[in-house]
């Protein structure tokens, strides 16, 4: 995601942004639909969905606030990583205990406590922000907009323009006799 | 129930349903196997067979569980925080029961008791697996489009 922003030398929508969720500040949302969720709910498996129907029909409250949590934990972590990826030091994680051993780390496979009570948080934002106004009408032009930019991929890729070559073969030797 | 015979009766073990006479004794007191009034080889390579078919079997449904785990559960449930979270009769169980038709007999229920730990280790596998996933699509440029 933000080497695709670099690239095209646009800002990198922030993590405030991102978590005002369909209301898509600054075009946040959208990023976050585009790069993170299908990580989180199966690219491969749903690349087709993505074009057919809306993301609430494929991602989970769940898998949605997960997205959520991942990117909120660690976002300074991985954009100082991003910026300095030689770097031998990295800010911490926000929720996580990476690399502890203390109980408590195990005890929620690595998680911290008030990691577990933001996740419960943000399924709550996102279950009440699938109802609201906003997110329906992203939710419709994010729809739009993908099946608008494959079907200009398809068209692209138009075969009755293309000149093939013909290959010999003996097939007709084996069919005369 | 598994029988164990000796290295070199195993492998010219006759095929199944062949009848012939041995006298091939097992040694109940070390091998804790049952097999006192077998007189055939046939019986006891046949037996072996179910038996191996037996964790053959618990095998596939401990795969088909953690399948079930990584492909539905966990876009359902991204955390198991408790131990009791999996006992017997608790959601996690009668959904993952429901989900791969398993009755929920006393069988099952042994089987439950003492696989259940996989269920919360392959949820954290996936867990790991996703976060990886997203951080490698927050630092590339690789998109839905891309």
């Amino acid at each position: 995601m933000i080497k695709h922003f670099e690239d095209k030398e646009e800002a990198v929508p922030s993590l405030a942004d991102i978590l005002s969720l369909g209301q898509n500040e600054e075009e946040a949302y959208k990023a976050f639909c585009d790069y993170i969720l299908p990580s989180v709910c199966g690219r491969k498996t749903n690349q087709v969905k993505f074009n057919e129907i809306k993301i609430c029909e494929i991602a989970t409250p769940s898998d949605e606030a997960f997205g959520l949590l991942l990117l909120e934990n660690a976002w300074d972590r991985w954009s100082y990583q991003a910026a300095n990826p030689e770097g031998e030091t990295f800010p911490t994680t926000k929720y996580s205990n990476e690399g502890s051993t203390a109980r408590i780390a195990k005890m929620y496979a690595g998680w911290k406590s008030s990691g577990l009570h933001r996740f419960n948080d943000l399924q709550k934002q996102v279950k009440e922000d699938r109802t609201t106004s906003d997110r329906m009408e992203f939710e419709l032009n994010y729809l739009n907009a993908r099946q608008a930019s494959t079907s200009n991929k398809r068209q692209r890729i138009s075969y009755g323009v293309m000149e093939y070559v013909s290959v010999d073969n003996d097939l007709d030797d084996d069919l005369e006799d | 129930m598994q029988i164990r015979l000796p290295t070199n009766e195993r492998e010219t073990a006759p095929a199944p349903g062949a009848s012939v006479p041995t006298n091939v004794s097992v040694d109940h007191q070390t091998r804790n196997d049952s097999v006192s009034d077998m007189g055939t080889a046939s019986e006891i390579y046949l037996s072996q067979m179910r038996a191996n078919e037996f964790s053959l079997g618990q095998d596939h449904l401990v795969a088909a569980m953690n399948q079930i785990v990584r492909l539905e559960l966990f876009h359902k449930m991204k955390f198991i925080t408790s131990p009791t979270q999996l006992d017997w009769g608790g959601t996690v169980q009668k959904w993952i029961f429901k989900k791969l038709n398993f009755t929920e007999d006393t069988y099952f229920k042994e089987f439950w008791n003492k696989h259940k730990g996989s269920i919360r280790l392959s949820l954290n596998k996936k867990r790991g697996n996703i976060t990886w996933e997203v951080k490698s699509s927050f630092l590339s440029k690789s998109s839905l489009y891309t």
